[in-house]
């Protein structure tokens, strides 16, 4: 299997405070990868470091060429990053917005409109291809700023197969689920599971665990800017693991259908025994 | 497996979009109106003043003989006077209205214009500076100041935008508060500079000075502007060419990043081009407030925020309104002359204070 990213002694500081500390991890091509972890973990840090845009010690190679020799533009062929974007001061037509994502691909007018409106497509946004970003929701403009990540990776071209040898690319999301309802939740992982099926790898940053278990291939679980554990999910989706990482008490089944494992948590003991007292 | 078809046949069955064409033909639409309207006011700029009122001198120049009525002098007016001075116009409102676009895409911020945060009070300091030291300079080592004028005021301007943006940076990037307060305090250290300077100079430069504050395009003669034409044309081009990169700049400057763009390059060439723009603007007619900050605001109301299609019609827009304000300031109290500083700070200065309190404070 072939590498996407490799992290040596990933070091990130900020002022006097160590926000990543020594991560070390292979991330191989064609997989989902989920990234867990407490709030201030450092999974914004992490994905914003492997998108090559923070200062770091230590060694980070993207397609076996280190992160700091790829210039900007040819960077943007490869890899797509969301992040928790702020609302825009300014306004633009929400094709338009899709279609700044394809900067880095030299192509016609015309065939840049008509990709567009696949990605309109595929987000299931026609209803929003009308209207400009000030009249969006939160969740919306999410979606919508997906599909301008996917529209920068060329996603599911359906003109020509993807060539596995050097075409796999990286698509890095913070929270992208974090306004999403649970329809959109589905769909999104769902768009984002079969653009790592052509072979492409995406690391997804989310809250939610048991999504998490729904759909990622491996995770990895991060805390206090340290690497937890890295693996297969079943590996990492473990009350050991989880319990102190998050100070809540866990319980793990297996899914009644799918046999994967499923996260439940419950509250603290001594807030039913304060419960009891009054 | 289904999900991988279901997605692969969605981008198979997408209808064209007709969002891009409705865009492009409103674009279309107001670029042709803006130039129709351009003709318009070059013509009446050309036409109508205290030296004659007729339509016909909007031609004459070209048909000397045409009409034996219209004088020699009249002729010579509008070839040497009004003619260069709609050139002027013309180019000093494109560039004016175009580095406050660019500004505003800089700072990702609508509030953002050269007049406002600063930039212009840099220029006029140093060109005021070399105004008053103008004797000294002719008398010491010979050098014609009028010829240093636009690099001076460029010089000015770039350390003031260098100065504002530096000061009113913040991890969050730079905020409308803190942009607009650095503002006001590089603008009263200009003035006071420029009274300093004032303090010091002899009657003719101090005449040239108080002119200059206020801004006028009556200074405009061929020579100043052969002289001055290479900067605004270079400031023009350069900022048009990174009119794409400055669009992905609105979304901010990470993203923009990881879109392709070198942010750090990028983002010094639009301060140098911002500053070249302004520098020789101001060099050329003084301190013409809130065209930088009015225009883009207007264009973005008519086609949008993406720079791709705003540019263009901003840079009509404010070669328009600059022709329509100096017609208006040379009108309206002949045969004397109102400063065009005034006349577009009257139109600007409540709209600034319009989007100023529709971006501090959204409706809910």
């Amino acid at each position: 299997m072939t590498t996407m990213l490799t992290l040596k002694n990933i070091t990130v500081q900020r002022g006097q405070r160590r926000v990543l500390n020594n991560i070390n991890c292979t991330i191989p091509e064609g997989k989902l990868v989920v990234l867990v972890g407490e709030n201030g973990a450092g999974k914004s840090t992490l994905i914003h470091t492997m998108a090559g845009n923070l200062k770091f010690d230590g060694q980070l190679h993207f397609k076996a060429r280190a992160i700091n020799e790829w210039d900007d533009l040819s960077l943007a062929g490869y890899r797509a990053v969301m992040t928790q974007q702020n609302a825009l001061n300014f306004q633009l037509g929400v094709p338009e917005l899709i279609a700044m994502g394809r900067f880095p691909i030299a192509e016609t007018q015309k065939q840049k409109q008509q990709r567009v409106a696949e990605f309109i497509d595929h987000l299931a946004l026609n209803p929003l291809a009308d209207r400009h970003t000030g009249q969006l929701s939160g969740g919306e403009l999410q979606r919508v700023n997906i599909a301008r990540s996917f529209a920068q990776l060329d996603a599911f071209n359906p003109r020509h197969a993807q060539s596995k040898k050097d075409g796999s690319k990286l698509l890095l999301l913070d929270e992208p689920t974090s306004a999403l309802d649970l329809h959109f939740q589905h769909h999104l992982m769902q768009l984002v599971k079969a653009f790592t099926k052509m072979g492409n790898t995406a690391i997804v940053a989310i809250h939610d665990l048991n999504l998490a278990s729904l759909y990622a291939d491996e995770v990895l679980l991060l805390s206090a800017g340290e690497l937890v554990s890295y693996g297969p999910k079943n590996s990492v989706l473990t009350p050991d693991l989880l319990e102190p990482v998050y100070r809540t008490q866990m319980h793990i089944q297996s899914h009644p259908d799918l046999h994967i494992p499923m996260i439940f948590s419950q509250p603290k003991e001594n807030l039913n025994e304060n419960a009891s007292i009054n | 497996m289904n999900s991988l078809t279901f997605s692969q046949q969605a981008g198979v069955n997408a209808r064209p979009n007709t969002w891009f064409q409705h865009h492009q033909k409103k674009v279309l639409f107001w670029l042709l109106a803006l130039c129709v309207m351009l003709v318009v006011a070059g013509i009446a700029s050309l036409s109508f003043g205290p030296a004659g009122w007729d339509v016909r001198l909007s031609v004459a120049w070209f048909f000397p003989n045409a009409w034996l009525d219209i004088s020699q002098l009249q002729l010579n007016i509008i070839s040497e006077i009004r003619l260069p001075r709609l050139c002027l116009g013309l180019l000093v409102g494109a560039v004016l209205a175009q580095t406050g676009a660019a500004t505003q895409a800089l700072c990702r911020n609508p509030l953002a214009d050269p007049s406002v945060i600063g930039v212009s009070s840099g220029a006029a300091v140093m060109a005021v500076g070399t105004i008053a030291l103008g004797p000294l300079l002719q008398a010491q080592w010979g050098i014609n100041a009028g010829v240093l004028l636009p690099y001076a005021a460029f010089a000015g301007a770039l350390l003031a935008t260098l100065l504002v943006y530096q000061f009113a940076q913040s991890a969050q990037g730079v905020q409308v508060t803190s942009l607009i307060l650095v503002g006001v305090a590089m603008n009263a250290l200009g003035f006071a500079l420029i009274g300093l300077l004032s303090f010091y100079s002899d009657d003719t430069a101090l005449r040239l000075i108080s002119y200059w504050t206020m801004g006028s395009l009556a200074g405009a003669n061929w020579s100043s502007l052969t002289q001055a034409m290479p900067l605004l044309l270079l400031s023009l081009i350069g900022l048009w060419s990174k009119r794409q990169q400055m669009s992905l700049l609105l979304l901010g400057e990470a993203e923009a990043k990881y879109m392709g763009v070198n942010i750090k390059q990028v983002k010094n060439q639009i301060v140098i081009f911002v500053a070249i723009g302004v520098g020789a603007a101001v060099a050329l007619t003084g301190l013409v407030g809130f065209l930088g900050l009015v225009i883009p605001h207007l264009s973005r109301i008519l086609v949008g925020a993406n720079l791709k299609y705003m540019m263009p019609i901003s840079m009509l827009l404010g070669a328009l309104v600059l022709l329509a304000s100096d017609w208006i300031a040379r009108i309206i109290v002949i045969p004397a002359e109102l400063p065009i500083g005034i006349v577009t700070a009257i139109i600007g200065a409540p709209v600034f204070i319009w989007m100023l309190r529709r971006q501090l404070m959204p409706k809910r």
